[in-house]
Parts: structure tokens; sequence; C-alpha cells
């Protein structure tokens, strides 16, 4: 299955039950505590298992996964 | 001599083994345990800025681990956790000696006006570390945790600055 904007939204949406509705591809989303660090675990996981790319320690920063934006960015990086 | 410094990358692999160790893993928050914990997980709990990490050396080996974590720049206030990685140091104050120090940073470097640290009821030792430093006992959650399948209190604690007990412990 194709990782995109859309799947990552539903994951979001119905597995760390944000409310998508009020957020953009901007909105921080560890930084502003939306998602504590265990969500965050989860995400990278749903995101690892989704897209077979396999993240090191040192991926796992703000900049690759503060937000839709820079989850899509850093994966779209990844696969080229 | 006992050392702190922040947790880097480096000793993550290392970090998370302990808090993956059973006799560790158990006395710990509950959305630590009974989880994976890799290098990742430590990567992650860094990355948020409300979290301050440190590890404890003790004469150069890395022996233990401090955190304060729920740091509140608005409210000043933080909650401490930590614990004893290498069981072969315990019983020489070693963790007393860097909960003091990271305590005395953090009210230094941050500002907080408090500190709150909460334990298993049964958890004797960590009951001691918090003692010694001058925290003091606050309150009680009822069967507000889990061990061994149980539910045991959770007993609160709370650290002014001028509670600290800043007498520092010699070591051979």
């Amino acid at each position: 299955m194709a990782f995109n904007r859309e799947t990552l939204l539903e994951y979001l949406d119905n597995e760390m039950g944000l409310e998508i509705s009020g957020m953009d591809d901007k909105t921080p989303l560890f930084s502003s505590a939306l998602l504590d660090s265990f969500s965050m675990v989860e995400l990278i996981s749903f995101i690892e298992k989704e897209s077979n790319i396999k993240m090191s320690p040192t991926d796992v920063n703000l900049d690759n996964l503060d937000s839709i934006e820079r989850i899509l960015g850093f994966l779209e990086r990844r696969s080229q | 001599m006992v050392k702190i410094e922040p947790l880097k990358m480096e000793i993550f692999e290392i970090v998370a083994t302990w808090l993956s160790k059973p006799q560790i893993n158990k006395w710990l928050a509950s959305g630590w345990r009974g989880k994976q914990i890799d290098a990742k997980v430590l990567s992650i709990v860094t990355m948020k800025p409300s979290n301050k990490l440190f590890i404890v050396r003790y004469n150069n080996e890395p022996c233990g681990l401090v955190t304060l974590g729920c740091v509140d720049t608005i409210d000043k206030t933080g909650t401490l956790w930590y614990l004893l990685g290498e069981q072969q140091y315990g019983g020489k104050g070693i963790m007393t000696e860097a909960v003091r120090q990271v305590v005395r940073l953090v009210f230094k470097e941050l500002g907080l006006r408090s500190i709150s640290a909460s334990i298993m009821a049964p958890n004797y030792n960590s009951r001691r570390v918090l003692e010694k430093i001058g925290f003091r006992e606050v309150g009680t959650l009822r069967y507000g945790l889990e061990l061994d399948g149980q539910h045991v209190n959770r007993i609160v604690f709370d650290i002014l600055p001028e509670d600290l007990n800043d007498v520092m412990t010699t070591f051979p």
C-alpha cells in the first residue's frame, strides 16, 4: 500500500484520536504535545510498516517527524 | 566520583537496555512498562523540549539515568524520575548524589519553583533517595499504580529550592 497523506491522516484520526479537521500539514504534532512520546513510538512503527522504510535513531528528530508535511518530506527524500 | 551529563545518542542503547530489564521496568510509569524499548524510543523522548535526561556516571562508567519530564516553563514545575541501571553499584548512595545534582542544576538553570516525583509505595529504595535529598511526601494516590499484577498506592513527593539538602555525599 502506498504511504501518502491520506494514509497518514487516517491513522492520526482513527488510531491517535486527533481532530484532523482542525489541523493542517504544518501543525506541530509532537512539540505541541498533540502526541506524547509513546504515541510517537506507535506512529513511527506505523510509518515504517506502511512505507517499508526503516528509521534509525538519527532519523528520529523534530525536523523529520513533527508535522504531516515533515513526515511526508522525510519519506520522499528517503525513497529517492 | 558521581557525575551527571546530558544523555547523548551514543548511550541510548545502554539506557534502553536498562529500561528493558524486568527488575527495573516494573517500577516505571505505565507508558514504559512491558514495552519494547530501544534507542529509537530514547530518541523520541529526548526530542521533546520538556524532557531533560541525564546519564549518571560513577568513576566514568554509565550506571544510571535521571530524568526531569513534563517541564512546564509557565508554571515552573517538572517531574523527576530515575533509575539505577547497573545494580552492582547499588547501596553506595550514587543515585542519591546524582538526583541531588540534577535537582540542584534544574533549580538553578531552569528556575523551576518546584519539582515533583512519585513512587510505588513498596519502592523503599526510591523513597530513601528522595527523602535524603529533601523531598517531602505530599500525598497518596490510592491504588494509583500497578505492580506485579496488583494495584499499589502512588506516593507523591515534592521539593522546593529551599528544601534541597545540599550536603554532598563523599565517595571512596
